[in-house]
């Protein structure tokens, strides 16, 4: 019965925040048509299901707060009183203190947050909501309207409710209804006209009946497992190869063939579904930031724009639960250093409102993601300034730096170029956690800024974190898989086709100069190939391009990323390992951080 | 009267309601339930399972509790199931309401195993069962 009880609480919580972060959205929508009656009422149920929930389980705080805000929202749908947004504050606040009652349920910390001040609060906006419309003060607020019996533990009956109840036994049994209307058992009270057009929505009942919720645990269980299959079926292909090219006579062999391929097709399918149960629309996230973003521009005075697009797209579970944090510091930087304040935007002949713009779309295998402001861009003189003065580079390492490369310095630990620390985002972390957070996802961020028209964050994210198509190469003595995605294209040139600029390798690609660099030296390795060519693959990271020399391409594979422990992976370029299909381990190069090592080092 | 083998159909579109309701009447000894999760599935359900007893949520997306109460009221082959309706307080209006759409009774959340139990034992009396 405990473990029953517990797993109530543990579902109740699920669903309650659930809840919670569906209205979340609602609010600020809300806020800006001033009043929706089908919205109110979509959060207005929530508040009153979250209640009764937890009055059957014992939740008073939670009970007390949805309830004071329940009541308020009623009074909102019913138009006794009208929104403002001390009274949004209010609700805003109570959301807030709903999910943290949930948090301390969930994590049993036992804490008792004192919500006294928030009921206070609560009851003072819905007064001044009340006298505001009425225009005379009112006293009984807390509990006007409201004849209930306060909440109780499922235990200890309400005493009070068989008091406050209606004679219900008086009550005939209704007779069968009437098929007109006018002889509805009650004259006062009109019923409607018995059945309305309206068909039962049978398709929201199929749609529900077609829904598992399960563990997570046992979707990446499932996950991992399609993996080790991956792995079986790439050894497996490579022992049916190698069979048929000595025994191809052997008809035995052509069936070994035949079987592999078709296990190789379910095995594809298979990974492509597993995929896909966990997927998640990116809404998840985007939902939390209408609130995110009226907060923030709210108190430092800014007028935003919100727009938000793509929000259906879909991408893996882990991306939903780590690129919320990346996000959130983006948008603060956008509202905090991108946009102007309304003078200066009302001075450089700008609409006042700025605007944020966070769109997300799918580009081969990459989720894309955007969020671009149309404030005053990035100053690539301050930034490098800055840089000097927090001697991340020296005055002549600025010099030499292309604006594109210097933008990126807001990236490098320890660099922030607001003056003044801000609340919102002034604190000393800043954009280089961004950029970690990005590349534990495979991904990475790029700026695009122009001066008074505006900066964009562009962050690319693989569709499928767990499965990679990779080139397989070998430099020296050792192999390494390397993610196919950022390679645009491989060429076999001799040595002497490279040239030396000033100590830099280069190859001219396609009539362009492209900096080269041997793996061997990327990775310090000693052994060094000595054909006459070499084999480099262009590769293209945002907007940067770079070659790396190789002395073997191997092939391609699709590789399942199995993570290394005890390996710093921002530092070491090493994404994760791989098992190939003769059965060897082998190291998976993050060419992001490869890009950020070698262009880094590149003098330009 | 009491009978386990009564087939019950609890509508709310919280599931931790669901299971909780599901959960006092297993303690009354019930066995039989089942769900739904708005009065539109609720509905579509009773229409072709042989349903004893509907215990049902008030406030719901599509179809709410009130909506479902007539609707079972004014098809020739439901109108005399018992239901049960829940609400989060006594709302003198509602409860009218709710009365006059031919409601058999109604229970106040929350509620423990023994209140569900009074209140449907009188059900089955007036309904002389």
């Amino acid at each position: 019965m405990a473990d029953e009880m517990d797993e109530i609480i543990g579902e109740f919580i699920t669903e309650a925040e659930e809840s919670l972060d569906k209205i979340d959205p609602l609010f600020i929508e809300l806020e800006a048509k001033g009043y929706d009656k089908e919205m109110l009422n979509e959060i207005f149920r929530s508040m009153h299901t979250i209640k009764g929930a937890a009055g059957f389980l014992g939740f008073k705080n939670i009970v007390e707060v949805a309830h004071k805000s329940e009541s308020i929202l009623k009074r909102l749908r019913d138009l006794e009183i009208t929104m403002s947004t001390k009274l949004m504050d209010a609700i805003l606040r109570s959301v807030d203190m709903l999910k943290l009652l949930l948090h301390h349920l969930k994590i049993k910390d036992a804490v008792d947050e004192d919500i006294n001040p928030l009921i206070t609060e609560l009851d003072n906006a819905l007064r001044a909501a009340i006298e505001a419309g009425s225009g005379q003060p009112v006293e009984d607020v807390p509990t006007a309207g409201w004849t209930e019996p306060p909440p109780a533990r499922v235990l200890e009956p309400p005493a009070a409710e068989q008091a406050t109840e209606p004679p219900i036994a008086a009550v005939q049994t209704p007779e069968p209804p009437p098929k007109k209307p006018e002889a509805a058992p009650v004259g006062a009270v009109r019923e409607e006209a018995a059945p309305p057009a309206k068909m039962p929505s049978t398709l929201s009942a199929q749609e529900a009946l077609q829904t598992l919720r399960v563990d997570v645990e046992r979707v990446d269980k499932v996950m991992d497992l399609t993996g080790e299959m991956v792995l079986v079926r790439n050894r497996l292909l490579n022992i049916a190869n190698y069979l048929e090219s000595r025994y191809s006579d052997d008809q035995n062999v052509e069936h070994l063939l035949g079987t592999v391929a078709f296990l190789d097709l379910v095995t594809s399918d298979m990974q492509l579904a597993v995929m896909k149960m966990r997927m998640q629309p990116l809404k998840k996230v985007f939902g939390k930031f209408p609130r995110l973003v009226r907060d923030l521009s709210n108190n430092i005075g800014k007028d935003v724009d919100l727009v938000i697009s793509g929000e259906d797209t879909e991408v893996d579970r882990t991306v939903i639960e780590h690129i919320g944090d990346p996000m959130v510091h983006i948008i603060r930087n956008a509202i905090d250093h991108g946009l102007e304040s309304r003078d200066d935007r009302a001075r450089s002949g700008k609409p006042v409102k700025g605007t944020l713009s966070i769109r997300a779309f799918q580009q081969g295998n990459q989720i894309i993601i955007e969020v671009a402001d149309d404030g005053k861009g990035i100053d690539v003189e301050r930034v490098k300034r800055k840089a000097i003065e927090k001697m991340l580079i020296t005055e002549e390492e600025a010099g030499r730096m292309a604006d594109e490369n210097a933008i990126n310095l807001i990236f490098l630990p320890g660099f922030s170029t607001m003056e003044k620390a801000t609340e919102l985002s002034g604190r000393g972390v800043g954009m280089d956690v961004v950029k970690t957070n990005i590349s534990k996802l495979n991904g990475y961020v790029e700026i695009m800024s122009k001066k008074g028209i505006g900066s964009t964050f562009r962050i690319s994210i693989p569709l499928t974190l767990a499965i990679l198509q990779a080139l397989m190469v070998r430099a020296g003595s050792s192999q390494f898989a390397i993610p196919l995605a950022p390679v645009e294209e491989t060429i076999k040139v001799e040595r002497r086709a490279v040239d030396n600029v000033t100590g830099q390798k280069v190859l001219v690609v396609r009539e362009k100069v492209c900096p080269l660099f041997e793996l061997t030296d990327i990775l310090n390795l000693d052994d060094r190939g000595e054909n006459d060519y070499r084999y480099v693959l262009v590769i293209t990271i945002g907007d940067r391009r770079f070659c790396i020399a190789v002395d073997e391409l191997m092939g391609q594979e699709e590789v399942v990323i199995k993570t290394i422990n005890g390996i710093e992976t921002d530092s070491s370029y090493i994404l994760g390992a791989t098992i190939t299909g003769e059965g060897k381990v082998v190291l998976i190069l993050d060419l992001a951080g490869i890009s950020r090592k070698v262009i880094g080092a590149l003098k330009v | 009267m009491f009978d386990p083998k009564m087939k019950f159909l609890v509508v709310d579109d919280f599931s931790t309601m669901r299971r909780i309701v599901k959960n006092i009447l297993k303690q009354l000894g019930y066995e039989n339930i089942d769900e739904a999760e708005d009065g539109a599935q609720a509905y579509s359900k009773l229409q072709n399972g042989n349903y004893d007893f509907v215990v049902s949520d008030w406030n719901m997306p599509n179809m709410d509790g009130l909506e479902l109460l007539k609707k079972i009221r004014s098809d020739e082959r439901l109108k005399a199931m018992p239901v049960l309706m829940v609400t989060a307080e006594a709302e003198k209006e509602k409860v009218i309401t709710a009365i006059q759409a031919g409601v058999n009774n109604y229970i106040v959340k929350p509620f423990t195993a023994e209140v569900l139990k009074e209140k449907m034992d009188r059900i089955f009396e007036r309904l002389g069962k």
